[in-house]
């Protein structure tokens, strides 16, 4: 059996972009493990829905963390090196970027990629007005003028 | 063609699925997720939701909401706070937010003493409803018998109780040692009528529809009392703790209290701990109470330095905080009183009083803000 950095694999974007990666590589997201689990990984992998510019940040972010993953629970050291990069790695998206390094790490379940992406728009909206919040996500003010005054009384402390 | 794909998805990727939105909004703190139900309906029912809370809770496990360690009304002084868990910003519930619900409830039909509340919290972390117990101070000469009024603010009315105790109470000290509460049940320390006596802890469900015989439990603690011995008891994540201090030997004990048992044997062993081996000199130290939210954090009263020992149990980290300050973790804020502290335990130390009896425990009242911002559970009209 061959072991699973030898092992290779090539990912396929839904605009035909390709990726060669070695099983660990491939095994980060839960998705193509369970592929490769189920023996159906004999050619390339197709992702219907991840775009090869999205996919090859994910392999990026997944071959890091399999090359620099920390010693064990207790190698702080190791955890702390590994933040600052995934810090450092969100820097270079746009917020449209990360929307889909979202919907991408959710379509391939990716629990860490996910929480990093997710804690990134969160960090980024915090100090956002509701409006500010509308126009990002693209999302209509569907209340009243009374409706939303309401709202606003009710949780007043959250908005000094 | 490519163009078109791109175009495409642009508009989609802004409606996200609600699974991913509540992944998004539940990483924020709790303040700017209020503010952010005026976004749209979609998102405020998102965040109102039992899913939301429940990714919410399992995100913030290592925080916790504010907390407190009070001191109870003596007569002569006020409530005070020995120590207390501020500003972890995730939950940051403002103090104002709970004092803004402030409404009063008709006092009990009969002089009664020792006010104090239960509440009924949901697996999610929402307080549904509450109660409060007070004790008919006149009492009665069968003294295994324990009055009660209690308050429900499903009703909006007082009741009255009359709880059996499998054998005689003879000194319940409400005042001095408030009940501790610990998820709908209620403990009452009863003091000891002899220093070789263990002492007994009262328990009652004031929320076990089962709970039909309106007996009381009647809960030995684990060791005799001990003239050197300095306990208390105190609760943590959802548990009843006992602490003794003696002879530089700390231990701490857990109640394990689902198999309704009588005998002191409910009680397990968590920790022991030789003081004086750790090079820290705890000769007159007395334990206050543990950590609301960390069952392995507990603290002292240092009585040769004058002031607050915190102490990891796990790592055996011992640090006194020689004046009141406030220290800044990653968690949050903690503050610790050491001038009202000073006040309130130094007393144990003077002989005679209530306090320095044979028995020497201490019973603190925790106070925990709520978790949700929902509001108060309000009685009906």
């Amino acid at each position: 059996m061959a072991s699973s950095s030898t092992n290779k694999f090539v990912l396929k974007s839904n605009d035909d972009v390709s990726f060669e990666v070695t099983e660990a590589v491939a095994r980060e997201f839960q998705v193509i493990a369970h592929i490769i689990d189920d023996d159906c990984a004999k050619k390339a992998i197709p992702l219907s829905n991840v775009t090869g510019e999205i996919l090859s940040k994910m392999i990026e972010y997944g071959k890091k963390h399999i090359e620099e993953a920390p010693v064990d629970e207790e190698d702080e050291e190791g955890k702390k090196k590994l933040q600052i990069w995934d810090e450092e790695f969100m820097k270079q998206f746009n917020m449209e970027i990360v929307f889909q390094l979202i919907l991408a790490s959710n379509y391939l379940n990716n629990k860490g990629l996910l929480d990093l992406t997710c804690c990134t728009v969160a960090d980024h909206i915090k100090d956002m007005t509701p409006d500010e919040v509308r126009t990002l996500f693209n999302v209509k003010n569907d209340y009243t003028t009374e409706e939303e005054e309401e709202i606003r009384k009710e949780n007043s402390w959250a908005f000094e | 063609m490519p163009m078109e794909t791109r175009s495409r998805r642009r508009r989609a990727i802004t409606t996200f699925p609600d699974a991913i939105l509540v992944e998004i909004l539940a990483r924020l703190p709790l303040r700017i997720i209020t503010r952010f139900k005026s976004v749209c309906k979609t998102w405020k029912s998102v965040t109102e939701s039992a899913y939301f809370r429940r990714v919410f809770l399992s995100l913030h496990k290592s925080s916790s909401s504010s907390w407190s360690l009070m001191f109870p009304n003596y007569h002569d002084r006020p409530i005070a706070e020995a120590i207390g868990f501020y500003g972890s910003k995730t939950w940051a519930l403002p103090k104002s937010l709970v004092l803004q619900q402030w409404f009063e409830i008709t006092p009990p039909p009969k002089r009664c003493i020792g006010p104090s509340l239960i509440t009924s919290v949901d697996e999610d972390g929402v307080v549904s409803s509450f109660k409060v117990v007070m004790t008919d101070s006149r009492g009665d000469s069968d003294k295994d018998i324990w009055n009660v009024y209690v308050y429900s603010s499903e009703t909006g009315l007082w009741s009255f109780k009359r709880l059996i105790c499998t054998r005689p109470v003879r000194h319940l000290v409400l005042t001095y040692y408030p009940p501790q509460n610990v998820i709908g049940k209620y403990y009452l320390w009863e003091r000891d009528s002899s220093p070789t006596d263990p002492g007994i802890l009262l328990a009652y469900d004031f929320y076990d529809p089962e709970e039909a015989e309106d007996r009381c439990r009647v809960i030995p603690l684990p060791v005799p009392g001990n003239r050197r011995g300095k306990r208390c008891v105190t609760t943590s994540e959802g548990d009843v703790i006992f602490i003794q201090l003696l002879s530089g030997r700390l231990k701490v004990w857990k109640l394990n209290d689902n198999n309704n048992s009588e005998s002191s044997e409910c009680w397990q062993l968590l920790w022991e701990i030789n003081m004086v081996s750790l090079g820290f000199d705890v000769v007159d130290c007395f334990p206050m109470g543990m950590n609301l939210f960390d069952i392995d954090v507990v603290y002292l009263w240092s009585h040769q330095h004058c002031c607050l020992v915190s102490g990891n149990l796990k790592t055996q980290n011992f640090i006194v905080h020689w004046k009141s300050k406030d220290r800044s973790s990653k968690k949050g804020c903690y503050l610790y009183n050491t001038r009202d502290s000073k006040r309130y335990m130094e007393r144990l130390y003077e002989p005679p009083s209530i306090f320095n009896d044979s028995s020497r425990i201490l019973m603190l009242s925790q106070f925990v803000l709520p978790q949700w911002m929902d509001s108060v559970p309000r009685p009906p009209n």
